[in-house]
């Protein structure tokens, strides 16, 4: 409670510090001259704060950007250097490996789930078993799910059917039947690397490690949006998992490729049901439990990505939502950061990212607009842009370098930073307010197209 | 007029446009979910899993090391292996 105050009561001073720092440097010229005006003495002040909180924002978001591409760099420095070990290792026999149990968790994915399951029984990996959680399907899913099931000489997949409870409760039936000593938790529409499984299994020599996140990547880059998807998923998730990864602080163990010890879902109760973002839940659960979670940069999940503008925003929105809750319900850490100062950093980057980024951003654009349209000043919209462009280009071409993928998505980037940053934080800011408001909202199934 | 001010009124009226769409867009979005078919209510608002299992295991001594030395202990299975049609 004291430290809850403390921190308030920062806040409150760095707020006032700001206002009146503001409101001199912008009226100092007013209040020397004869035809002061109250208007223009608060219509300077509050531009000058407005502005001051934009310039301290675009500070905050460059130190992000520089301290992530170094931490990057320096994961990526770490990764070469350890590669003979990484190569000792994949040389294994892998009948000393332990078993892992591949959970899917399948709700109305007829198109996609065969060809997920066929890759699967692909991957480079003896000793592992497949529990396809079909969550009271409506299609064939179920009749696909048995058919490639039949197929496998091997009997690796087990089927379980169960009626509709959502994503959550399909995962925690297949960790509850599980047999591995080690669970992988993906998506109904992923496909993972062949290398995937061997890649992440060796994070758990270290006892210490209770979860392993993948890399997801965008498989269906069939038009403009995918591809702006893409170029996101590198830049905003690769990147950044990669960052955190080196500081030990991972803090969201993604859907389409989540490696667990068993014992450590048993001992944090698995998914719960009261977030949208049960990923991002579960992750925080084993941080807080004092577990450490690694990022493996090689184990990819390819994921079949909304082709569609109205779909993609179904799914941030629900992101969004779902996050904020995660951060709700978690906030008592927000404020007590004698407990874990790494697990208190976590979260503030967390409700940065969830919810200073987009309000300010989209702050940002409308401010820049105002003081082009009422004074003028169109130029600082082009500077505001540019700035961010730039940092976004950096990004870019790092993680294209780095991901070995392909360079045309550079030329995306523009439009990245201009439109689709802009749309997706719209419905990021309704999807907060409305979560505020406590709206009720549903999951919001994606329509697949198939194209895996 | 330098390049600098054409940019600017590009980016300008780029992103009045752009802004306008990302709101018409979640128009359309909330208007397409509230007119679609209502979803079977699970999870978030109402739990159908009363046969929950995984409950959450509570070490008796709240330290990293003891939590750590729990990763032979047996999941809770057999409360659900009967509920679970497998095929």
């Amino acid at each position: 409670m004291v430290a809850i105050v403390r921190f308030k009561f920062f806040w409150l001073i760095l707020g006032m510090s700001i206002i009146l720092t503001g409101a001199f440097i912008a009226n100092r010229a007013i209040l020397n001259a004869n035809d002061f005006s109250l208007k223009l003495f608060l219509d300077n002040t509050i531009l000058a704060v407005l502005g001051g909180y934009l310039v301290i924002f675009l500070f905050v978001l460059i130190f992000r950007y520089v301290g992530l591409l170094f931490f990057s760099l320096s994961e990526h420095f770490n990764r070469i250097l350890t590669h003979k070990e990484y190569f000792v290792t994949t040389q294994l026999d892998q009948s000393t490996l332990p078993m892992v149990s591949i959970i899917v968790p399948a709700y109305n994915e007829g198109l996609v789930i065969e060809s997920a399951l066929v890759s699967l029984l692909t991957i480079n990996y003896k000793n592992f078993e497949i529990i396809v959680v079909d969550d009271g399907s409506k299609d064939d899913t179920h009749k696909k799910i048995l058919a490639i099931a039949a197929e496998d000489p091997n009997q690796r997949i087990r089927v379980i059917k169960k009626p509709n409870g959502g994503k959550a409760s399909a995962l925690n039936y297949g960790a509850s039947a599980a047999r591995g000593e080690f669970i992988l938790n993906m998506d109904g529409d992923t496909k993972l690397s062949k290398d995937s499984l061997l890649n992440a299994i060796k994070h758990f020599d270290d006892p210490k490690v209770g979860a392993v996140a993948g890399n997801i990547k965008v498989l269906n880059r069939e038009n403009t949006l995918t591809n702006l998807q893409a170029l996101e998923y590198i830049e905003g998730l690769a990147m950044v998992r990669s960052a955190q990864g080196f500081m030990h602080m991972v803090n969201i163990v993604p859907g389409p490729f989540g490696m667990f010890r068993k014992s450590l879902l048993s001992q944090v109760g698995g998914y719960d049901y009261d977030t949208y973002a049960e990923d991002c839940d579960l992750t925080l659960k084993i941080l807080f439990s004092g577990w450490r979670i690694v990022y493996e940069p090689t184990s990819i999940a390819y994921v079949e990505s909304p082709a569609k503008l109205l779909d993609l925003l179904q799914q941030r929105y629900r992101w969004t939502r779902g996050m904020l809750q995660a951060l709700i319900k978690h906030s008592k850490h927000l404020f007590n950061p004698k407990q874990s100062k790494t697990n208190f950093f976590i979260l503030w980057y967390m409700a940065f990212e969830t919810l200073i980024w987009p309000f300010s951003s989209i702050f940002g654009t409308i401010f820049f607009i105002y003081i082009g349209l009422q004074h003028g000043l169109v130029n600082l919209l082009f500077f505001w842009w540019l700035q961010l462009t730039i940092l976004d280009v950096i990004a870019a071409l790092y993680c294209i370098l780095v991901e070995d993928e392909d360079l045309r998505l550079i030329f995306y980037v523009p439009l990245f930073r201009m439109v689709y940053c802009t749309v997706i934080d719209i419905c990021k800011v309704f999807g907060i307010i409305e979560e505020f408001l406590g709206l009720s909202m549903t999951w919001g199934k994606l329509i697949r197209i198939g194209k895996m | 007029m330098d390049i600098v001010s054409i940019f600017a009124i590009v980016i300008l009226l780029i992103s009045i446009g752009t802004l306008m769409i990302g709101v018409a867009a979640y128009i359309a979005f909330k208007v397409r979910s509230a007119r679609g078919p209502k979803p079977i209510v699970h999870g978030y608002d109402n739990p159908v899993d009363e046969l929950m299992f995984l409950k959450p295991y509570v070490p008796e001594q709240q330290n990293i090391l003891s939590l750590h030395s729990l990763n032979s202990s047996p999941m809770g299975l057999n409360k659900t292996e009967n509920n679970i049609q497998q095929t």
